[in-house]
């Protein structure tokens, strides 16, 4: 049988395992796991991004240092453009003729108006024109990329503007580079905007500066490579803080245009300090853009300070950390995989150790409920478990042979219990029978005495008073005290016999009360006088102390008056000369009922043995006095039983005072009906009232066997009749013939006279003839007992209901008849 | 009147009895077996009954019984049941079988005259 089998056979009400070791256990291993795993990943994430975001952070700060490096070579380009077109001979020449003749001056002026358009005309040239202004401010010549432009003497003077003023100042070699500017039309900016720079130089003659060349640059044009090599947006902001580089157009030349966008307009004061007061750097964390990384490199071309320009670009952080996001998926999907691989192993791990303790538990809850069948799984293991499964089944084992050890031992010691418990109840029946055997004897003793006692006292007293019983014959005078005496003996044997068979009633606790509602006076009255006849011929005064009118108490008549006869008999045993008073007092609950008298009274040293049974103070005067002791002793018990007590008082030589209390009836108790007080004589009365107005119906039952006889006597009994049962055939026909009961239950086997010659018998005389009787026996001869005059025949067995039925039917007829 | 049915097994009581209430002028027959006895009484009919109840042939309680029933109820002769056994519970049972009296043993001659007196009167000496 497998263990599996053996569960399911024996899968009783095992109380169900709420929290689980396995569960536990897989959480635990889960945290253990999910913990350090969070926390590396985090961290690491978190630096991952940090570490990326400087490392990009470089790359594009050395990016943009090279672009702007790239972009300031354009600008010194433009300038180196410049030296050049002011050295070269046709410009050299030109300048001559400014100031000079008109002939010559169309030759060089074409000359130079050629080289000049080759400036304009070249690839991705920046110029949109030149201008060469003479020293008055005026205009002397103009070119752009179509050609050389009407010349308007007079028309405009440039002696005001920057470039002119500022280049006409300067040194040979020497260029001004202009802030930045719109492109313009007689002054009015062009639209679209074209931001320009004005590049002018000085055109030296002889030493002294006659004119001035200018350039209009255009900045788009000048970076239109480098820009469009990089995709990425780039910001540009001049000295005053206008954009002239930012992807939104709207925000582009603020300076110029007035409309208040600017870089340090838009930008907080760290931002616009941190940018502006280093040659180059990385910003991030920046309050004006947050999540974005900006690099930022100044232009300063070396040689020109008008130009000091910011280039910076924006990167936003989270397209950074986008790559960052992508290994973030990656770590928790990793992470993911792991922790569910982990529980796998967990729950195989757990299941490994919590199956076979669990399976340990099962076989323990098995043998809890007592089947000890059971097989410890998993025995025989190298590992802890196996060592405790090995363990588990051999204490199993030694629980199992102490367990049936301790079963037979129960076993043995319930038979032992069992058997002294019989012993007990048969000593206990025995003790029993012997006490209800002592009862019986004393009683039939008591009967077997007072038979004879009956005639003695009979035939003593009315020798001594009733002389007609006796044809009026005198008795000779001399026998007379003698034949007293027989009398007094006699009296005195019925006390004595009376006392014992109390006493062993009160030693047997079966002596019961019959208590009433008890007029006391009455009572009194009545053991006065029983007390007068003892007196004899002593010259004592009986006299009666207690108010005639007196509550009722609560007593047993009967004895009360044995009480205080007994008390009062005592008092008259023991005084000779004075008094002896009976005397009774009220108080609160309770009366007190006193024998006094003047007798010889009680050493205090014998005070307590009076009480004694058997015994009486055997010194001096008291030997010559005859009795027996019990009377004082019941007489105790009797008081005890009514609630009081019985006490003496006593002075030697002086008197004695025998008192005892009786319970005064409660209001309950006086509403009991009053029971006659039983008169001094030994007969009763009754009345008569009741008798004869039930009918009872008598049955005679012949039956041999006796525990048959006693089930249907029983039976019959308990639905009213009268039940007279023998066992004798021969009895039959006498009980009959003196009882003439109503009804004949017989069976036929019988001992000394069989059924069938008392049936006959019973038929043949006239005053039995008519009793029915109804056959009773284990003989099938049914034909012949009604043959015989049965009324009815019963075959045995038969239930006392049949026979109750039987009796019933054939009584009915009885019943009406009488 | 004045015939008594005495139904006394123990002889010298039995005697005594007699010997009392003969000496009183009463008719006695004495039968020491109740069911004779009962037998008597139904065919004699007596003006009282008194009955020791320890009889040897039947229980004296049941034979009361019996014979009040069969000598007409409340209408038949006064039974005294007379017993040497003491105690109330003897009284009771008189009492509940239907006597009119009981009387208990030992009695003195003075005490039996009178309670056969309570029933019948004393036929006067002839």
């Amino acid at each position: 049988m497998t263990y599996t089998e053996a569960t399911t056979m024996t899968r009783l009400s095992v109380p169900k395992v709420t929290r689980r070791l396995q569960y536990r256990l897989i959480i635990a291993f889960v945290v253990v796991l999910l913990i350090p795993t969070a926390i590396i990943s985090l961290y690491s994430l978190r630096t991952a991004a940090t570490t990326l975001i400087q490392k990009i952070g470089a790359e594009e700060l050395r990016a943009l240092v090279s672009q702007a490096n790239d972009l300031e070579q354009r600008l010194i380009d433009a300038k180196e453009d410049l030296i050049f077109l002011s050295l070269a001979p046709p410009t050299r020449r030109f300048a001559t003729i400014i100031n000079g003749a008109s002939d010559v001056a169309n030759t060089y002026r074409d000359a130079q108006i050629v080289l000049l358009r080759t400036f304009l005309e070249r690839e991705t040239t920046p110029y949109l024109e030149f201008r060469i202004i003479n020293i008055g401010g005026q205009e002397v010549m103009h070119v752009d990329r179509t050609g050389e432009l009407p010349f308007r003497p007079g028309s405009v003077n440039f002696a005001g503007e920057a470039y002119f003023n500022q280049a006409i100042g300067l040194a040979g070699n020497q260029v001004y580079i202009s802030e930045y500017d719109l492109d313009r039309t007689d002054g009015v900016i062009n639209v679209p905007h074209v931001p320009v720079l004005y590049y002018s130089v000085p055109l030296e003659v002889d030493g002294s500066n006659i004119a001035v060349l200018v350039a209009k640059v255009s900045l788009m044009s000048l970076f239109s490579d480098i820009l469009s090599r990089n995709p990425s947006p780039l910001y540009l902001v001049s000295r005053d803080g206008s954009y002239l580089l930012n992807p939104d157009s709207d925000k582009l030349y603020g300076g110029v245009l007035d409309n208040n966008v600017t870089f340090d307009g838009e930008r907080s004061r760290e931002d616009v300090i941190a940018m502006f007061a280093n040659r180059q750097g990385i910003v991030t964390d920046s309050i004006d853009a947050p999540d974005t990384l900006q690099v930022y490199v100044h232009l300063r071309p070396e040689t020109q300070i008008a130009i000091r320009w910011l280039v910076f670009r924006a990167i936003p952080i989270s397209a950074i950390v986008g790559e960052v996001t992508a290994t973030q998926e990656i770590v928790i999907l990793l992470a993911v995989i792991s922790l569910l691989a982990a529980i796998l192993v967990a729950i195989l791990l757990t299941r490994s150790i919590v199956r076979p303790i669990r399976q340990l538990s099962d076989v323990a809850d098995n043998v809890r409920q007592g089947n000890w069948d059971v097989i410890v799984p998993g025995t025989g293991g190298h590992d802890e478990i196996g060592h405790l499964a090995d363990a588990f089944d051999a204490m199993l084992r030694e629980l199992k042979a102490l367990y049936g050890g301790l079963e037979d031992r129960v076993a043995r010691r319930t038979a032992e219990l069992s058997s002294a418990n019989l012993k007990l109840s048969e000593a206990q029946r025995k003790a029993e029978d012997a006490s209800r055997a002592k009862s019986l004897f004393l009683s039939n003793m008591s009967h077997e005495l007072r038979t004879p006692l009956n005639v003695i006292i009979g035939y003593s007293h009315s020798m001594l008073a009733m002389p007609q019983m006796f044809n009026n014959v005198t008795m000779p005078e001399v026998y007379r005290p003698y034949l007293k005496l027989i009398k007094d003996n006699g009296h005195y044997l019925i006390g004595l016999i009376n006392d014992i068979l109390d006493l062993s009633k009160i030693e047997a606790g079966k002596l019961e009360l019959v208590c009433t509602t008890v007029d006391l006076p009455e009572v009194f009255r009545g053991v006065l006088a029983t007390a007068t006849g003892l007196l004899k011929d002593k010259s004592l005064q009986l006299r009666p102390e207690y108010p005639e009118d007196m509550p009722l108490v609560w007593a047993d008549p009967i004895r009360v008056r044995q009480i205080i006869l007994n008390l009062l008999s005592n008092a008259i045993k023991f005084t000779n000369t004075g008094s002896v008073t009976l005397k009774a007092e009220v108080d609160d609950d309770w009366v007190t009922i006193s024998v006094i008298d003047t007798g010889i009274g009680i050493p205090e040293e014998g005070r307590f043995a009076i009480f004694d049974r058997f015994r009486q103070i055997s010194s001096g005067a008291f030997t010559e006095i005859e009795g027996t002791g019990l009377g004082l002793d019941i007489s105790k018990q009797l008081s005890q039983m009514h609630g009081g007590d019985l006490s003496v008082h006593s002075q030697e030589g002086k008197g004695s005072r025998f008192s005892f209390t009786l319970p005064l009836a409660t209001a309950d108790q006086l509403m009991t009906k009053t029971l006659p007080v039983a008169n001094n004589n030994s007969f009763t009365i009754f009345d008569r009232e009741n008798i004869g107005s039930d009918e009872v119906l008598s049955i005679l039952l012949v039956e041999d066997e006796v525990s048959m006889r006693e089930l249907l006597r029983r039976a019959l009994e308990s639905v009213g009749y009268l039940v007279i049962d023998t066992h004798d055939g021969a009895q039959v026909m006498e009980l009959a013939l003196g009882l003439l009961p109503n009804l004949i239950i017989l069976d036929v086997n019988l001992p000394h006279v069989s059924g069938w010659e008392v049936i006959s018998q019973l038929k043949g005389d006239a005053e039995t003839k008519d009793i029915p009787v109804v056959v009773c026996t284990a003989s099938h001869d049914r034909q012949r007992a009604l043959d015989a005059g049965a009324a009815v025949f019963l075959g045995k067995p038969v239930t006392p209901d049949e026979v109750i039925t039987v009796v019933q039917e054939q009584l009915s007829s009885v019943v009406k008849r009488t | 009147m004045g015939y008594i049915l005495l139904v006394e097994d123990n002889k010298d009581n039995a005697d005594m009895i007699i010997h009392i209430l003969t000496a009183a002028h009463y008719d006695v027959r004495h039968f020491s077996r109740g069911l004779t006895a009962a037998q008597e009484a139904r065919r004699l009919r007596p003006d009282l009954v008194l009955m020791d109840f320890n009889l040897p042939d039947v229980d004296g309680r049941t034979l009361s019984k019996v014979l009040i029933q069969q000598m007409g109820g409340a209408l038949a002769p006064p039974i005294i049941a007379c017993t040497a056994r003491v105690g109330l519970k003897e009284a009771k049972l008189a009492e509940q079988f239907g006597c009119a009296a009981f009387l208990q043993k030992p009695f003195s001659p003075e005490d039996l005259l009178e309670l056969v007196q309570r029933f019948i009167i004393p036929p006067a000496s002839s």
